[in-house]
């Protein structure tokens, strides 16, 4: 059984990998702006800026949005979770409540 | 009286001014050159389209000539932006106008330092010398097919900073094909100039006329006076033509001869001699490599269809 918030929590493997498309934007950007310093030939600066710097952003950006998106995913399946725990914790009350009111009346009418 | 004495004056005048006119540059055996004609080529932009280079002139020739190049008039380049060549020179020189034996061959160039003319990290530049094997014409950024060229034979020039940023090398090695109108290209060295690595070297024309002209190009030649009888040189050119670089158009084939290249001959300045000399030849294997700088970039459809597919059932599976 999966259980929010322990070890086999089932967004994990899914938020990592989306953190690893963030990561590699910023690696991207990185990489662009290391080959733009290294030339000062500016077609070479633009295609560099191009491929690692806009491609960077928009991995981040598409890598963010994506843990955003995971993470509320997350965060509603474990109110969902502590929503159902708490009905079972009531109705398992309201059961006990129950027993306990049928055992006193059962007493009150042989003792009658 | 008085007037033969003026006479004798202006003719001693007259005879030394003409006598240092014809002194050598250097000293007896070292002479130095200037070259005529110079060209310098750039690669036809057609050549990087789909349909590759598209040959010939234009059908209807233009009202105005149209410039190529956008550098200032009487400059010559030599640039390199990886991984590809992006200007070349081409030098004449007439030895055929030396006498005595050639035994060695030193040129220096001069650079425009001046990036508003075109240098681009001059002192970074790796350019190498070869023969040109073709007919050299004074042109300014053609983007024709470059006259051939012999890259068996080869010397490298190495830039020096002091006391005026100049490229200087040994011609040495190639002095075994020299010609009676020796021709020589420099072009970047494809095997020393890294793919990331992007220069541009400039220097002036001998006919470069604005205040921005440095001195050209100088060969000096040293001769050995043992020889100055001995009977004009012989052409030794090889007639291997390797294939043209990309980028440049591929040229007629009538181009491509054994002939040597045609100048016009220098006016003074040297003396007349020269006999072939026999120096070693030296012929080396290189590899020149073409293609992707980050090949690596090919792999990311294949991480794109990998993650999305991920990313898909990540997003739509119960995380409960």
């Amino acid at each position: 059984v999966n259980t929010l918030g322990r070890t086999s929590d089932p967004a994990a493997p899914s938020l990592a990998l989306f953190a690893a498309v963030a990561a590699s934007g910023f690696v991207a950007i990185a990489v662009g702006w290391h080959v733009a310093a290294t030339t000062r030939f500016v077609p070479s600066q633009i295609a560099a800026l191009v491929s690692g710097g806009l491609a960077g952003v928009v991995l981040v950006l598409v890598g963010s949005v994506l843990v955003s998106v995971q993470a509320g995913r997350r965060s509603a399946a474990l109110e969902r979770r502590h929503t159902d725990d708490v009905l079972d914790e009531v109705g398992a009350l309201v059961d006990a409540f129950r027993t306990l009111y049928n055992n006193d009346a059962s007493d009150t009418e042989g003792s009658s | 009286v008085r007037w033969g004495v003026s006479r004798v004056l202006t003719a001693a005048l007259l005879t030394g001014t003409g006598a240092v006119a014809l002194v050598p540059v250097a000293n007896a055996s070292d002479l130095a050159l200037v070259a005529a004609p110079e060209g310098w080529y750039q690669p036809n932009p057609t050549c990087a389209g789909p349909l590759g280079c598209l040959p010939g002139p234009t059908p209807v020739a233009p009202p105005t000539p149209i410039p190529t190049s956008p550098y200032p008039e009487g400059t010559l380049h030599v640039g390199w932006s990886g991984p590809a060549e992006t200007a070349r020179t081409y030098l004449a020189f007439p030895l055929d106008q030396v006498t005595g034996q050639l035994t060695g061959a030193t040129l220096d160039v001069p650079l425009d330092t001046a990036s508003a003319d075109g240098d681009m990290q001059s002192s970074t530049a790796k350019v190498q010398v070869c023969l040109a094997t073709g007919t050299i014409v004074d042109v300014r950024g053609s983007i024709d097919a470059p006259p051939t060229i012999d890259c068996d034979l080869h010397a490298d020039l190495t830039y020096v900073a002091a006391p005026a940023p100049h490229l200087h090398g040994d011609l040495q090695p190639l002095l075994a094909a020299a010609s009676p109108s020796f021709g020589i290209v420099l072009l970047p060295d494809a095997t020393k100039n890294a793919a990331t690595e992007s220069w541009r070297v400039v220097f002036s024309a001998h006919d470069r006329t604005d205040a921005a002209k440095t001195a050209p190009a100088r060969l000096t030649v040293t001769t050995s006076p043992a020889a100055a009888d001995a009977p004009p040189p012989s052409v030794n050119l090889s007639p291997v033509n390797p294939p043209a670089p990309r980028g440049f158009a591929a040229g007629p084939s009538s181009v491509i001869a054994e002939a040597p290249p045609t100048v016009a001959p220098l006016p003074a300045q040297v003396a007349p001699q020269t006999a072939p000399i026999a120096a070693p030849l030296v012929r080396t294997a290189r590899t020149v490599r073409f293609g992707y700088a980050y090949p690596v970039v090919w792999l990311l459809p294949l991480a794109l269809l990998i993650v999305a597919p991920l990313a898909t059932r990540a997003l739509t599976k119960e995380l409960t």
